[in-house]
């Protein structure tokens, strides 16, 4: 049986009617970048997160740096990041001209380790950017009294976000700015790159819609220097319509996700499967299940053997990357997150994916360790 | 034509001619790539460079997310950066000019051709500095700018050539080589109100170079190598291509002939219609260019495009780049009143393949009917 990393077929089968409609009434109107759909799209991503002022763009790792760039952070800047994340997590610190300042990760969560943050602050501190990776959200409320104590912002890397709630709000609206990802494999995952910028006010708003059109509002003098960040109204279309039954996908997300725990405790000694920390009220959502393993590269070849495809994130923590060796970080430096990059697995898991499917995984991973 | 013809509404890009027809086609692809699960810089991505490079007659072709990008990564894969200066003119589409800050590099204003709105070879000389590493150079509306002549110009200088050829897929200089081929790197556009426009925003970098070619896919996918991935050598961009779009390029560019025809049709009609009106036209010259926009000069383009909006005529005007607050820091090389004088009197008419012989007389008629000395 073949199971891949990631598969959508049955939910855009599902969803064809209605892109084939909303297609043709898009070719009929008079912009197909940036236009109606994305507008549409903005209106019901602050309807489903309660609040905000989402700017669509054409992809998170844009709305990072727009969002970095629209807080006026630069040159001379510093900004508190976690080691342990996609890349963009640090470029968009670098492309703005600042200086990211690493901190570990703690277990379970692979969030920054909120103790470690303030020994990190310095008088170049304009930022703190958590990350919420892969099915909880860091702790938001330890970090934004942290950050308000010492009067820096906190930006959110919420691109993996969609659908957490923690106390009722939003990941990605708890700090001064966030980002939504719509990469094709994120919970609320288009047909190609796309992205958001989650502002908490229209001021915030106008800044980012500013910078992801070349610096235009409205006419075509670009009053500041911009970019071109846009999303296409396809992929905007997409998102919307999927938008709509997205509560249906992020439940069939946790009944897969039970399913991989309750049948992987028979080899608890070796695999170690995810858990959400208990801080309170929230709403996590299994976007990735990652799990640690003793002998991670062998299972991966194993599994790769019996045609079940795995992602490791990360192999390599971000102050390790070869572009980050001029910060000087040592291996040694961050042992949360280097241990983790030894150990972390992704294991299939997406709405589409059947429990016959889930359990042949879970039938090699199994038999792998009883080795 | 019966009232309702005269008041129906004429967009300046009617992607209903051009796109609509085009639905079965996009469902098609739709399954097509989410069944095989290949959403980006995939198969369908890699096949439209090979199209690409070979409509341009060039070894390499690099898809991007959009033009912007593409510039702005060749200039990047040059080293263009801090200390910097990129020559670049002031009468054309903001992004010319946007990309030189982008990398750090400092903008110098080049003026431009009277008749033709081009640059040129001594507009360029004129701007020089020290300090100039590269320059940059648009085809404009429905003409090519002289690039061969201009890469001869600067020769003997380490100054390398963007070629700026979003609009003009399909030309040709004089001696027969296509468009984008011209430059040490070209720069094409795949937004969709382009010669070959696809579903959504997209662009290429054409280059020769080897190295050029090698760094701007690192460039493009977060500085990775394309061999093993989460190992990110260089900074780079998220400034990648969706196979989706790519597939949809692929099959336009099948049909692009006749794309090109219908526009060429369309500027026939124009110089047909505005014969007899006081407006003055782009000048040609002896390439051949790619009919992308219709722009004419008349007395105050920002009267008329107001005039014409109340009719119901969708039109574009202009504002000299160093005249943009983006730009405020900016040099300017040499004076660049003949950039002033076109902005000031410059109007896109409504343009698009299919647009039909009496729409073009209705905006020909609102031209002639508000032209100087009409109230």
């Amino acid at each position: 049986m073949l199971v891949p990393f990631f598969d959508i077929d049955r939910t855009a089968q599902r969803l064809r009617p209605q892109v084939r409609d909303g297609l043709a009434e898009l070719l009929r109107s008079e912009q197909l970048v940036n236009g109606r759909c994305a507008r549409r799209l903005e209106a019901s991503l602050a309807d489903y997160m309660g609040g905000g002022v989402p700017v669509a763009v054409g992809s998170a790792t844009d709305a990072l740096i727009l969002a970095l760039r629209a807080a006026g952070i630069g040159d001379g800047d510093e900004v508190i990041v976690p080691c342990y994340s996609f890349f963009a997590t640090v470029s968009c610190v670098l492309h703005v001209g600042a200086t990211p300042v690493f901190v570990d990760i703690e277990p379970v969560s692979y969030a920054i380790d909120a103790t470690k943050i303030e020994a990190a602050i310095t008088p170049r501190t304009k930022a703190v950017m958590p990350v919420h990776l892969f099915s909880q959200m860091a702790d938001v409320s330890a970090i934004g009294a942290l950050c308000e104590a010492h009067g820096i912002m906190m930006i959110e890397d919420s691109a993996e976000g969609l659908g957490m709630f923690f106390e009722d709000r939003h990941a990605g609206l708890w700090g001064d700015m966030g980002v939504i990802s719509f990469f094709p494999t994120k919970t609320l995952g288009a047909l190609g790159d796309a992205g958001a910028i989650l502002c908490r006010n229209e001021e915030q708003a106008r800044i980012c819609r500013m910078l992801r059109d070349q610096g235009r509002e409205g006419g075509e003098v670009s009053r500041i220097a911009g970019f071109n960040s846009r999303i296409d109204d396809i992929q905007a279309l997409f998102l919307d319509l999927r938008l709509r039954t997205i509560e249906d996908e992020i439940a069939a997300r946790a009944r897969l996700a039970e399913q991989y725990g309750r049948r992987l405790a028979a080899c608890r000694d070796q695999v170690l499967t995810p858990s959400i920390l208990p801080r309170g009220a929230q709403r996590s959502v299994f976007y990735v299940y990652l799990i640690e393993c003793e002998r991670r590269d062998e299972l991966v070849r194993h599994l790769a053997g019996s045609g079940v495809t795995t992602e490791t994130y990360y192999p390599l923590p971000l102050h390790l990357q070869p572009c980050c060796a001029s910060l000087g970080y040592r291996p040694g430096s961050m042992p949360v997150a280097e241990r983790a990059a030894a150990r972390a697995l992704a294991l299939p898991l997406y709405p589409d994916m059947s429990e016959g499917e889930a359990d042949h995984v879970c039938d090699r991973i199994i038999e792998h360790y009883e080795r | 034509m019966n009232a309702e013809t005269l008041q129906e509404r004429i967009p300046h890009f009617d992607y209903g001619r051009t796109h609509a027809p085009d639905l079965d086609e996009l469902m098609r692809l739709y399954d097509e790539v989410t069944k095989s699960g290949n959403f980006i810089l995939k198969g369908r991505v890699q096949a439209l460079e090979q199209i690409v490079a070979g409509l341009t007659g060039r070894a390499h072709a690099v898809a991007t997310s959009n033009a912007t990008m593409a510039m702005t990564l060749g200039l990047k894969a040059l080293d263009i950066g801090a200390g910097d200066d990129v020559v670049t003119p002031a009468f054309s589409y903001t992004a010319t000019a946007g990309v030189v800050p982008a990398v750090g590099a400092r903008i110098v204003f080049c003026d431009v051709d009277e008749a033709s709105f081009l640059v040129t070879p001594d507009a360029i000389l004129a701007a020089l500095t020290q300090r100039t590493r590269a320059v940059i150079v648009p085809h404009l509306f429905r003409r090519l700018a002289d690039v061969p002549a201009i890469k001869e110009t600067l020769r003997e200088r380490s100054i390398a050539v963007l070629e700026d050829a979003a609009t003009a897929i399909g030309g040709r200089f004089a001696d027969g080589m296509p468009a984008g081929a011209a430059g040490d790197i070209g720069v094409v556009s795949f937004f969709p109100a382009k010669p070959l426009g696809g579903i959504g925003d997209g662009g290429m970098i054409l280059t020769d170079d080897e190295d050029v070619a090698r760094r701007c896919r690192s460039l493009r996918n977060h500085g990775q190598d394309g061999v093993t991935r989460f190992v990110h050598h260089e900074v780079g961009f998220n400034a990648r291509m969706d196979d989706w779009n790519a597939a949809y390029l692929s099959y336009k560019a099948e049909r692009l002939d006749d794309a090109l025809a219908a526009r060429r049709e369309a500027a026939e009609y124009y110089e047909e219609a505005l014969a007899r009106l006081p407006v003055t036209l782009q000048a040609g010259n002896a390439h051949e260019g790619v009919p992308y926009a219709f722009v004419v000069l008349v007395e105050d383009a920002e009267r008329l495009a107001a005039l014409m909006g109340s009719r119901g005529i969708a039109t574009k005007t202009y504002t000299a780049l160093d005249r943009h607050p983006a730009y405020a820091s900016a040099a300017a090389g040499a004076g660049l009143e003949t950039a002033h004088r076109l902005a000031e009197r410059a109007l896109a008419l409504p343009f698009f393949p299919g647009i039909t012989r009496e729409q073009v007389e209705r905006v020909a008629s609102a031209l002639s009917e508000f032209g100087p000395g009409n109230p």
